[in-house]
C-alpha cells in the first residue's frame, strides 16, 4: 500500500479574506483584531470551489483547520474534480461535502484525516469495530451518609435508555456495550454526577448534597467572577426567587430577598413602579441604583420576571466602579436568560390564574342611626351644632329599627333625604381583582446556535365593581446567540415591552376611589323609584332621573363627592411600548483573551390619551323642587393627547485577559468604553368641548384648542479598567475605576476619575487553618475601599445652563392665553459630581460541606459635595441653584445567612436569612438659622418633630391647671389632647421651629426602617415543594400625616369607622387613644404631631407561600413531556404589625387609593 | 508572536475608543429652552417678557391684579372675600374661611409658612427686577423701552406699597439677588424709606405708562390711569397711615394721593357706569358676565371657559356668612342721614323693614327678601330667604344678610370651575372716594371736590348730595375722633366699596382696630324671629346699644371675644418660617 502524506502549510496571508467577509456582516469595527488570528487552532472550514482537483480541496481544508491528510496515491489520482461550497462547517461536514457523489470515505484520528475506498474493510484502520454483546449493569446509590436513595435517575449517555432506583437505592439496566460509555446519575438536591463505565458491570455510586457552590459564577460589572474570587460587596439571586409567584413586576419578588436592598412599594397598582434603595440613604437629592439588564439602563417594570435568569446587586464602590457615576448607591444587574446549550429544544407553558384582595378595608360604621348620632356628637362639640337635624335623627331611627326600602326614603321639606345605609364601600369596590399570565418560552439550541424566545401575558384588573380599571403587559424577549466560529460570536437580542392601561379619568382628587372614606353612610347616591316623591302622582315627573347618580352628599353636608356618576365619564388610557434592539459581538482571538461589544438602540413611546367628558348628573339640594341635572366636576370637558417619543442607545466595548496560574499568580485584566445618549421629545395636544362624550378625538370638539411641546438630551461617556490579581488563591487583590463624563456639567467639571481597591484574605487556604479542613470550607476575609460619582439630577439634563421659561398662561388680555417668557432661574457655574465614598468589611463563611452558608458586610459611605438646595430667605425670588455643599453619612450593616440539607431519602429543606439595617445623619449642610424645616448637622434622616403628648384632659379644671395651649388652637375643654410643656414656659407652642428654639416639639420618632429581614424556607418532599417566604422591617415609625381626608384620625373624613367610636374619649372611656370626638376637618388642635400618635410600623408579612407538586415522571412521559408542575402561591397572605388599623405597615400613603393585595395564585408549568 | 497580537489588539482598541470620545460629544444644550442672552431684542420679546409679569401678579401669591381665582383654589382667592376680614362680611362657620375668621377676631397664631395675602411673592420682585435690568438690551427708542419698564415699576410699586401695608418695614430688593447677596440676610428697609422707592417706582409708571395700550381693552393692559389709581391707593394708605398712627410728612402723601385722583379723575376717559335706573345700576355692572368697554371699570380680570375658569360664585354662596348688622345700619336714609337720626328709618323688627326708605345701594347689595325673583336667586324660588344656617336646603347665612352685590345666576347654577364670572380690579368709583378723602383729611376740600367725587356716585343712585357746610353728626361715630365730615367720607367708602376688600385695609390706616371688638352681628333674633326661621341653629347676644338680641355669628365657636391689640394688630405676623431663615427681619410688635 502506498500511501502518501500532502504537504502541510500554513498560510495566513491567504486565509485573512474569511474575516474580512464576516466583518462585512457585522460592520463592527472591532473585528479588526482578527487580522491577527492564527487559524491553527480552529477546525472550521470554509470553502467555494468549483471543478476543482480534490487534491487542492485537500490543501485547503489542511490550510484551515491544520489537519494533516492521508490517502492512498492512486485514490487521489483518481479521484478527479469536485465542486464544494461549506461555510464554516466541522471538518466532518466539509469532508462529507467534498466525497459526496465518489466512491470514498473517510476517518479522522488525532488530526489525521484518512481517505479510503468505500468497500475497504474498516478493520485495517479502525481500532475495534467488533461490536460487543450486551451487558447487564447493576448498583446502588448512597447519600454522603451512607443511606440508599430512591427515586434516583440512571441514564446513559446519549441514549434515552435509563431507569430509577429502587427503596433500597439498587438499580439495574441492561446496556449495549459496556465499555464506552457513561451513565448519567441524578436526584433532586443533589450534585448529579457521570460515571464512565470502562469495564465494570457493578457500581456504587455516592450522591452529595447540592449546596452553594463556592464555584459559582457571579455577574460581576462587565463580566463575571468566581464567587470565591469575589472581593467586593456582592449577592447574587437567582430566578429561583422570581418564579413561580404572582408578581407583577420583579420588584415585588425582590423584596426581603437581599439584604440592604431595600425595596418600597408604593401602592399596590401595577402601573406604580417600585423604588429600589441599596444600603439606605443616598442623597438629600434622592438618588437610586443603577438598573441594567443585560448590560444596559432599563427599568425593571419593563421586563417579564419569567425572563430573569439572575439578580446581582453591586452594594460598594469596589463592586460598583467600573459604572462610575451612576453606580454612586449601588447596582443592580440583570440578566435575562438564554437558551441551554445540550441539543434540546425546550418549550415551557406558564399560566397563572390569581385573585387579588385588598388587605386593609375600612370597618364602617352600617348603622344610619348611629353614624348620625355619632357625628353629631362630633360636630356639637367642635361648632356647636348638630349636623344632622331631628329629622334625620328620626328617620335613620326609624330605617335602623326597621329596615325596609320604604324606610329608606324620605321627603323632609321638599327635599329628597336617605335614611338607609347606602354600603358604598362595598357597591364600590369588588372582593377579588382577577389578574392573569402566561408565559411562552421556547429555548434551545444548535451546535452554533442557542435561542430563547418568550412571550408574555399580563392582564390585571382593579377593584372597581363598574367601568374598571384594566392593565395588560405584552412582553417579547427573543436572544439568540451565534457561535460563528471559535472566536466569534454575535449576541442578538430584542426586548419588547407593551403596556396597555385603561382608566377611569381623574375629574379631581374628590372624585376617585379615595373617596370612599368621604362619603357617609346616609350619602344619597342614585336618584330612587318611589312611589311618589312631593306628592302623589308625580312619579311620572321624576321618572326620567330614577337610577341616575347624585352629585355626592346629602343635604346638609352636600361638599362631599359620589365617585358613581364619574365613572360613567371619560377614560385615561396610554400605550407604552419599549423597543431595546441590542447586536452584540464577542471574541476570542486567542485563550484567554476576550472581546465584548454591544450596541443597543431604545425606542420608547407613549400615547395617551386623557378624555374629560361631560356627566349628567343630580345636584343634592333642592332637586325635588327643582329638577335638573349638573355636571359637577366634569362641567369643563376637554381631551388631553399625549406622545412621547424617547430614544436611547447605549455602546458598551470592553477587552479582557486572563493569566492563569503563571506560578502562584493569577491576573485578570479588563478595559473598556461606554457610551450612552439620549433624547426625549413629547407633543401634548389638547382641546375643549367634546361634541359628544362618545366621540373622543381632538376633531371633535368646539371649544379652545392648544398644542405643546419639548425636546431634551443627554449624553455621558467613560472609561473604565479592572485589574485582579490573587496570589495562591489566598491573597486577592483587585482595583477598580472609571473616568466618567457628562453633558450635565459644565465643561470644566464635567469629568471625574472614580477609583476603588478591595482585597480579600481567604483564610481557610492557609496552612494552619489545614485542621480545619474537614469542616471549614471557606473562610474569607474581604475590605473595600472606593469613591464614585452621583450626577443624579432627574429630568434636569442642562442645570448650568440658564434658560428662561415660555409657554402660554391662562391670563386673559383679550381672548384666549397669552404667550410669556419667564426670567432664567440661578445657576451654579461649578456645579459638579455629588461624590460617594463607600468603605465596606465583609466577611464570608461556607462550612459542614457547604451546607451553612453566612456573609455578612459592615459599611459606611459617605455621600460628599451632595448637591444641595441651599434654602435662602424666600426674597431671594426664585429657587437657589443647587451647589456642591452638603455631606452625609449612612451606616450599616448586612447578613445573608443559609442552611440547606436533607433528611433522610426524600427530604430536603433550607433556609435562608437576610437581615440588615442602616441609618444616615447629615454630616455638613448649610442652614444658618437652624431651622428644624430643613436639614441640619446631626440630624438623623427620618426624624420626626412633634409635640410630647401628656394625656387627654379629664376635667375642665385640668386645662386650667396645664400650660396654655392656646396657641394651638381654642376651646380647650376636657376631653381635649394635653402636650407636655417640655421647655416649661407654661405655653405651648413651637417656638421659632429651629433647633436653638423649638418650643415645645421634640424628635419623637424616626420613619427610617431599621433590621429589615427576609426569611425563606423551603421544604421538598419527593415532588412536593413548599416556599414560605417571610419579610418584615424590626423597628420604624410612622407619624399619620393630618391632612384632611387622610384616613386615620377620627372626624378626619365624612364616613365613621368603628374604632372612631370605640376609641374616643368620654367620660366613660377616659382612656382612649383619640380625644374627644372633634370634626378634625374643621379642627386640628387635637391630632397636632405628637408622640401619642407615632405607629409602630414594624411588621412581619408572609409575603409568599408557594406550595408546588411535580406529576411523576411516569405519568407525564407518556405524554412526551418532560415536566409538569403545578402550584398554588399566596402573596401577602399574612402579617403582624402593631400599627393601628386601617394602616398598612408597608404603606404609608393614606389615601387609600390603590389598597395593596393578597394575591392568591393557582399555577401550573409544563415543559415539552 | 502572542505578545505581538496582544500589543496590536490592545492598540486597535484604544484608537477605536480614541476615535468615539469625540470632544463635543458632550456639548448638549437644551432643544427648547430660550437663554437669556438671546433674548432681549425686540418689541415682542419685552411684550411677552411682561406678559409674564401680569400672569405672576394675578397669582395666588401675588394677587395684585385682583381676580378670582380658579378651581379649588377660587374659594379662597377673590376680593369679595376679603371683606370678612372685617366687620363687613362674616363667614358661614365653614372651616374653609376660618382664615378670615381668625384674623377678624384677633385670635390668629402667627403663622408657620406665607399666610394667604401674605407674606409671599418675591420670585415676582425678581422677575420685574431682572426685566428692568434687561429691557436696555433691546434696540427700541427709550420710549419704547419706558413703556415696559413703566409696567414693571408699576408692579414693584404695587407688590411693595401691599407689603408695606400689611408688614411695616420690608425687605427692599431693587436688583436681581443671588446667594451671596448681602441682602439675602438683612435687615428690613424702615417703612418711610421702602415708601419713598414705591413712590419713585409709582412716578416713574404714571409718565411712562401710555394712556392707551392701543389693544381694545378687553381688559388689555395697565395704562397710565390704571397706575393713577393704584399710585392714589398707595399713596392715601400711606398719607392716613402716617397721620393717624405717626410718620413723616402725610400731607405729601395725601398730596400725592388727592393730585393722582385727580389727573385720573379730570383727564381719564373713564365715568360712573349709569343707565338713569338707580336701583340697579349699581350693583348691574358688578354682576356683568362681559366688562368690555364698560365705562367705570378700569381694569378687570377676564375669564373665558377653557382657558381660565372660577368657582367664585358657588363658594361665595356657600362660604360666605353674609353682612353685618354694622355694614347694614351704616348706610343712609334716602334723605341722607344716617337711620340715628333719620325719622324715615323703619328699624329692624323683621328684615323686610331694613330695606325701607335706605340708600338704595343696600338692596343693590344685600338681598331684599322682595327681590329674590328679580336675582332668580339659588336658581329656585321655592326657598324664602332669608335662610340660615340650620335651615334645610337653600344657600343659608349665618348673619341672615344674604350677599347680592355680585350675584349672577348662571354661575350660581353651571358645573364646578366651569363658571367665567369676572373681577373687577380697578374701578372709577375708588379713584372718586380716594380724591375726596385725601382731600378731606388735607383739609383743603371744596364743595367742587365733592361735587366731582362723591356727589358723582351719590347721583348715581338717585340720593341727596353731600353738602359740605350741612354734614349730618352721627352720635355712632362722635367719639372716632374725626369731623363729621370725615366720617361721612368714611361711610360712603364703607357703602360704596362695600364687597370688593377694602374695609380691613381702611379701618387699620385709620387706626379704628377697635370697631373690630364690636361682635359680627345678623338680624334682629327676637321671639317673632324665631318663630319665623324655625329650623335656624344661630347663636344670639344682646347687642348692648340697643338692648336687643341679635344673632351673634361667631358665638361658641373659637372666633368668640374678638379682639384688637392695637400695639399688635394693625400690623400682620412675619411667618417663622421666614423669620428662621433670616432672624434679622425681626418679627413685628407683639407677636
Amino acid at each position: 500500500m502506498h500511501l502518501k502524506v500532502l504537504n502541510s502549510f500554513l498560510v495566513l496571508q491567504r486565509v485573512s479574506k474569511q474575516p474580512l467577509r464576516i466583518m462585512k456582516l457585522t460592520t463592527v469595527i472591532l473585528l479588526a483584531f482578527c487580522l491577527r488570528v492564527s487559524a491553527k487552532a480552529y477546525s472550521q472550514v470554509t470553502l467555494k470551489e468549483t471543478n476543482v482537483p480534490l487534491k487542492e480541496v485537500f490543501g485547503k481544508i489542511q490550510q484551515q483547520t491544520g489537519y494533516d491528510f492521508v490517502c492512498a496515491y492512486d485514490i487521489m489520482e483518481n479521484a478527479g474534480n469536485v465542486t464544494v461550497a461549506v461555510r464554516d462547517a466541522t471538518i466532518d461536514q466539509a469532508m462529507k461535502e467534498c466525497l459526496k457523489g465518489k466512491e470514498l470515505t473517510f476517518i479522522i484520528l488525532n488530526k489525521t484525516v484518512i481517505v479510503k475506498r468505500k468497500e475497504m474493510p474498516a478493520i485495517s484502520l479502525a481500532s475495534n469495530p467488533l461490536p460487543l454483546p450486551p451487558v447487564k449493569i447493576t448498583g446502588r446509590v448512597v447519600n454522603q451518609q451512607g443511606q440508599p436513595l430512591q427515586n434516583v435517575s440512571i441514564v446513559v449517555k446519549g441514549s434515552r435508555v435509563g431507569v430509577t432506583t429502587n427503596a433500597d437505592g439498587y438499580f439495574s439496566l441492561t446496556v449495549p456495550d459496556g465499555k464506552n460509555i457513561s451513565l448519567e446519575i441524578s436526584s433532586i438536591g443533589f450534585e448529579p454526577k457521570t460515571v464512565k463505565l470502562g469495564s465494570k458491570t457493578s457500581i456504587n455510586v455516592t450522591l452529595n448534597t447540592q449546596v452553594a457552590d463556592l464555584n459559582e459564577v457571579v455577574v460581576v460589572g462587565y463580566g463575571t467572577q468566581k464567587k470565591e474570587n469575589l472581593t467586593g460587596a456582592v449577592s447574587m439571586v437567582t430566578n429561583k426567587r422570581l418564579e413561580d409567584r404572582p408578581i407583577v413586576d420583579a420588584a415585588q419578588g425582590l423584596e426581603g430577598v437581599i439584604p440592604n436592598l431595600n425595596i418600597t412599594i408604593p401602592n399596590g397598582s401595577p402601573t406604580a413602579g417600585a423604588d429600589f434603595n441599596i444600603r439606605g440613604y443616598e442623597s438629600i437629592n434622592g438618588g437610586s441604583p443603577l438598573i441594567l439588564v443585560d448590560g444596559v439602563p432599563m427599568s425593571l417594570q419593563l421586563i417579564n420576571p419569567n425572563d430573569i435568569a439572575s439578580v446581582t446587586v453591586l452594594k460598594d464602590a469596589a463592586a460598583a466602579a467600573v459604572y462610575g457615576a451612576r453606580a454612586a448607591f449601588g447596582v443592580i444587574l440583570v440578566e435575562t436568560k438564554k437558551g441551554k446549550s445540550g441539543g434540546k429544544i425546550n418549550l415551557q407553558l406558564n399560566t397563572q390564574q390569581s385573585l387579588a384582595k385588598p388587605i386593609f378595608l375600612m370597618d364602617v360604621v352600617t348603622d344610619p342611626y348611629a353614624y348620625v348620632q355619632a357625628y353629631n356628637t362630633a360636630s356639637v362639640r367642635t361648632n356647636g351644632q348638630p349636623t344632622y337635624d331631628e329629622d334625620y335623627l328620626e328617620g335613620t331611627k326609624r330605617y335602623s329599627e326597621n329596615p325596609t326600602p320604604e324606610n329608606k326614603w324620605g321627603v323632609y321639606n321638599g327635599t329628597l333625604r336617605f335614611y338607609g345605609y347606602n354600603d358604598y364601600q362595598n357597591k364600590l369596590i369588588t372582593d377579588f381583582a382577577p389578574q392573569q399570565q402566561y408565559d411562552l418560552t421556547a429555548s434551545g439550541s444548535s451546535k452554533n446556535v442557542n435561542f430563547y424566545a418568550s412571550f408574555g401575558f399580563l392582564n390585571k384588573d382593579g377593584y372597581l365593581r363598574t367601568n374598571n380599571l384594566n392593565f395588560k403587559r405584552y412582553n417579547v424577549l427573543l436572544k439568540t446567540d451565534i457561535t460563528v466560529n471559535k472566536w466569534l460570536t454575535l449576541n442578538e437580542k430584542i426586548v419588547y415591552n407593551s403596556q396597555v392601561d385603561n382608566e377611569p379619568h381623574n375629574y379631581t382628587d374628590g372624585a376617585n376611589l379615595n373617596t370612599v372614606a368621604r362619603v357617609s353612610p346616609v350619602d344619597m347616591i342614585q336618584f330612587p323609584d318611589l312611589p311618589y316623591y312631593l306628592q302623589p302622582g308625580d312619579h311620572d315627573k321624576y321618572a326620567q332621573y330614577i337610577g341616575m347618580y347624585f352629585e355626592g352628599g346629602n343635604p346638609v353636608t352636600s361638599n362631599s363627592s359620589n365617585f358613581f356618576p364619574y365613572l360613567n365619564g371619560g377614560r385615561y388610557t396610554f400605550t407604552k411600548n419599549d423597543l431595546w434592539l441590542t447586536q452584540g459581538l464577542t471574541l476570542s482571538p486567542f485563550k484567554n483573551f476576550k472581546i465584548k461589544s454591544d450596541f443597543s438602540y431604545n425606542t420608547n413611546n407613549l400615547m395617551s390619551q386623557d378624555v374629560a367628558s361631560k356627566v349628567d348628573m343630580l345636584p343634592v339640594n333642592n332637586f325635588l323642587t327643582n329638577p335638573r341635572t349638573t355636571n359637577g366636576f366634569s362641567g369643563n370637558d376637554n381631551i388631553n393627547n399625549q406622545t412621547n417619543y424617547n430614544q436611547y442607545y447605549v455602546f458598551n466595548a470592553y477587552a479582557e485577559y486572563t493569566m492563569e496560574k503563571f506560578k502562584n499568580h493569577y491576573l485578570k485584566l479588563m478595559a473598556g468604553y461606554n457610551t450612552e445618549w439620549a433624547r426625549n421629545s413629547f407633543i401634548r395636544a389638547n382641546a375643549q368641548g367634546l361634541l359628544t362624550p362618545t366621540i373622543t378625538d381632538l376633531n371633535a370638539t368646539s371649544g379652545t384648542q392648544q398644542t405643546f411641546g419639548g425636546k431634551s438630551q443627554m449624553a455621558l461617556e467613560g472609561l473604565f479598567y479592572r485589574v485582579n490579581y490573587m496570589f495562591k488563591e489566598k491573597y486577592l487583590l483587585e482595583a477598580d475605576g472609571r473616568y466618567d463624563g457628562t453633558s450635565r456639567f459644565p465643561t470644566d467639571s464635567r469629568y471625574g476619575f472614580f477609583p476603588s481597591v478591595s482585597a480579600g484574605w481567604r483564610i481557610s487556604k492557609e496552612k494552619f487553618m489545614e485542621g480545619t479542613q474537614r469542616w471549614l470550607n471557606n473562610l474569607k476575609l474581604r475590605a473595600s475601599y472606593g469613591t464614585l460619582g452621583n450626577q443624579l439630577l432627574g429630568s434636569d439634563y442642562y442645570p448650568y445652563i440658564p434658560t428662561m421659561g415660555s409657554g402660554m398662561a391662562p391670563y386673559i388680555m383679550s381672548s384666549g392665553m397669552i404667550p410669556y417668557v419667564s426670567p432664567a432661574g440661578l445657576i451654579s457655574p461649578s456645579l459638579t459630581w455629588e461624590t460617594v465614598v463607600s468603605k465596606n468589611l465583609g466577611l464570608d463563611i461556607a462550612m459542614l460541606d457547604q451546607r451553612f452558608d453566612m456573609s455578612a458586610d459592615v459599611y459606611t459611605r459617605d455621600t460628599k459635595n451632595m448637591l444641595m438646595n441651599v434654602n435662602y430667605p424666600d426674597i431671594l425670588g426664585t429657587t437657589a441653584p443647587k451647589e456642591n455643599a452638603a455631606n452625609l453619612r449612612t451606616k450599616g450593616w448586612e447578613l445573608s445567612t443559609s442552611w440547606r440539607d436533607r433528611i433522610g431519602k426524600n427530604w430536603t429543606y433550607g433556609v435562608t436569612l437576610a437581615l440588615s439595617d442602616h441609618s444616615t445623619v447629615i454630616t455638613k449642610y448649610n442652614n444658618p438659622s437652624g431651622s428644624i424645616n430643613d436639614h441640619y448637622v446631626g440630624q438623623k434622616i427620618g426624624e420626626i418633630w412633634g409635640y410630647q403628648t401628656a394625656g387627654i384632659f379629664q376635667t375642665d379644671e385640668d386645662v386650667k391647671k396645664a400650660a396654655d395651649q392656646s396657641q394651638l388652637g381654642t376651646n380647650w375643654r376636657a376631653g381635649d389632647m394635653q402636650y407636655v410643656d417640655l421647655n416649661g414656659d407654661n405655653v405651648i407652642n413651637s417656638g421659632d421651629r429651629t433647633l436653638s428654639d423649638h418650643g415645645d416639639l421634640k424628635i419623637i420618632g424616626n420613619t427610617t426602617p431599621r433590621y429589615s429581614f427576609g426569611v425563606n424556607s423551603n421544604v421538598g418532599y419527593k415532588g412536593f415543594s413548599l416556599n414560605v417566604f417571610f419579610q418584615g422591617v424590626g423597628s420604624r415609625n410612622y407619624l399619620p400625616d393630618n391632612g384632611n381626608w387622610v384616613a386615620f384620625y377620627p372626624f378626619n373624613d365624612s364616613h365613621i369607622e368603628k374604632y372612631w367610636i370605640s376609641e374616643s374619649w368620654s367620660q366613660t372611656n377616659p382612656n382612649a387613644y383619640f380625644a374627644a370626638p372633634t370634626i378634625e376637618t374643621q379642627d386640628k388642635k387635637n391630632i397636632q404631631p405628637q408622640s401619642r400618635y407615632v405607629q409602630n410600623m414594624a411588621y412581619i408579612r408572609l409575603k409568599n407561600l408557594t406550595l408546588s407538586y411535580n406529576l411523576p415522571d411516569k405519568l407525564i412521559s407518556k405524554a412526551d413531556l418532560s415536566k409538569v408542575q403545578v402550584y398554588f402561591a399566596g402573596m401577602n397572605l399574612w402579617e403582624h404589625s402593631k400599627v393601628h388599623k386601617p394602616l398598612d405597615p408597608e404603606i404609608s400613603d393614606l389615601h387609600q387609593q390603590y389598597y395593596l393585595q393578597r394575591i392568591y395564585t393557582l399555577g401550573a408549568k409544563v415543559d415539552f | 508572536m502572542k505578545k505581538y497580537i496582544v500589543v496590536t489588539s490592545l492598540l486597535v482598541f484604544a484608537a477605536v475608543i480614541l476615535n468615539s470620545c469625540k470632544k463635543d460629544f458632550l456639548e448638549r444644550y437644551p432643544l427648547d429652552e430660550i437663554s437669556n442672552e438671546t433674548f432681549w431684542n425686540t418689541e415682542n420679546d419685552l411684550i411677552i417678557y411682561n406678559n409674564g409679569l401680569y400672569n405672576t401678579a394675578a397669582s395666588d401669591n401675588v394677587h395684585l391684579i385682583q381676580g378670582h381665582s380658579t378651581n379649588l383654589g377660587s374659594y379662597l382667592y377673590s376680593p369679595w372675600y376679603q371683606d370678612e376680614f372685617s366687620d363687613n362680611t362674616v363667614t358661614n362657620n365653614k372651616p374653609r374661611h376660618d382664615v378670615f375668621a381668625l384674623t377678624r377676631s384677633g385670635h390668629e397664631p402667627v403663622p408657620t409658612v406665607n399666610q394667604p395675602y401674605g407674606w409671599g411673592g418675591w420670585s415676582f420682585v425678581r422677575a420685574v427686577n431682572i426685566g428692568l435690568a434687561n429691557y436696555q438690551h433691546a434696540h427700541l427708542p427709550q420710549e419704547t423701552i419706558d413703556k415696559y419698564a413703566g409696567e414693571a415699576r408699576l408692579f414693584r410699586g404695587w407688590f411693595y406699597g401691599d407689603k408695606v401695608s400689611k408688614f411695616g418695614d420690608v425687605p427692599w430688593i431693587g436688583h436681581e439677588l443671588n446667594t451671596n447677596s448681602e441682602e439675602l440676610y438683612g435687615p428690613r428697609m424702615p417703612r418711610q424709606q421702602a415708601m419713598d422707592s414705591v413712590l419713585a417706582d409709582l412716578n416713574f409708571a404714571c409718565e411712562k405708562l401710555p394712556d392707551d395700550w392701543g389693544d381694545g381693552n378687553a381688559p388689555g393692559r395697565l395704562n397710565r390711569w390704571a397706575a393713577l389709581l393704584v399710585k392714589s391707593r398707595i399713596c392715601l394708605f400711606e398719607g392716613t397711615w402716617r397721620k393717624y398712627h405717626g410718620g413723616t410728612n402725610p400731607e405729601m402723601w395725601l398730596q400725592q394721593a388727592a393730585a393722582a385722583a385727580k389727573d385720573l379723575i379730570d383727564n381719564g376717559p373713564y365715568h360712573l357706569y349709569s343707565t338713569g335706573d338707580p336701583l340697579h345700576d349699581y350693583n348691574a355692572y358688578q354682576r356683568a358676565t362681559d366688562l368690555t368697554g364698560n365705562s367705570e371699570v378700569i381694569y378687570w380680570r377676564k375669564y373665558e371657559q377653557g382657558v381660565i375658569n372660577t368657582n367664585v360664585i358657588p363658594y361665595f354662596r356657600n362660604l360666605n356668612g353674609g353682612a353685618t348688622k354694622s355694614m347694614v345700619e351704616d348706610y343712609l336714609c334716602t334723605d341722607g342721614l344716617p337711620i340715628s337720626l333719620s325719622p324715615l328709618y323703619k328699624g329692624d323688627a323683621q328684615i323686610e323693614d331694613v330695606f325701607q326708605n335706605r340708600d338704595p345701594r343696600l338692596r343693590q347689595s344685600i338681598l331684599d327678601p322682595v327681590d329674590q325673583a328679580y336675582y332668580n336667586y339659588d336658581n329656585d324660588l321655592s326657598y324664602s330667604y332669608p335662610r340660615l344656617t340650620g335651615m334645610p336646603g337653600g344657600s343659608p347665612s349665618s348673619s341672615g344678610y344674604t350677599i347680592i352685590k355680585n350675584y349672577e345666576s348662571v354661575a350660581a347654577g353651571t358645573a364646578f370651575n366651569t363658571s367665567t364670572t369676572p373681577a373687577i380690579t380697578l374701578r372709577l368709583g375708588e379713584a372718586l372716594l380716594n380724591y375726596a378723602e385725601a382731600k378731606a383729611e388735607l383739609g383743603t376740600i371744596t364743595q367742587e371736590d365733592l361735587d366731582k367725587s362723591i356727589n358723582k356716585l351719590r347721583d348715581r343712585v338717585a340720593m341727596p348730595l353731600m353738602e359740605i357746610n350741612n354734614i349730618p353728626v352721627d352720635p355712632r361715630y362722635t367719639k372716632d375722633g374725626v369731623s363729621p365730615l370725615i366720617i361721612e367720607i368714611r361711610r360712603e367708602r364703607r357703602v360704596e366699596l362695600f364687597n370688593e376688600g377694602f374695609r380691613y385695609d381702611d379701618l387699620r390706616r385709620w387706626k379704628q382696630g377697635k370697631k373690630l371688638e364690636i361682635p359680627s352681628m345678623g338680624i334682629l333674633w327676637d321671639n317673632v324671629a324665631q318663630a319665623r326661621y324655625k329650623k335656624a341653629k344661630v347663636k344670639s347676644s344682646v347687642d348692648p346699644v340697643s338692648g336687643k338680641t341679635y344673632i351673634d355669628v361667631y358665638k361658641g365657636t373659637s372666633f368668640d371675644n374678638p379682639v384688637f391689640d392695637e400695639s399688635k394688630d394693625y400690623l400682620w405676623a412675619i411667618p417663622l418660617n421666614a423669620l428662621s431663615q433670616n432672624p434679622n427681619l425681626k418679627q413685628n410688635p407683639g407677636w
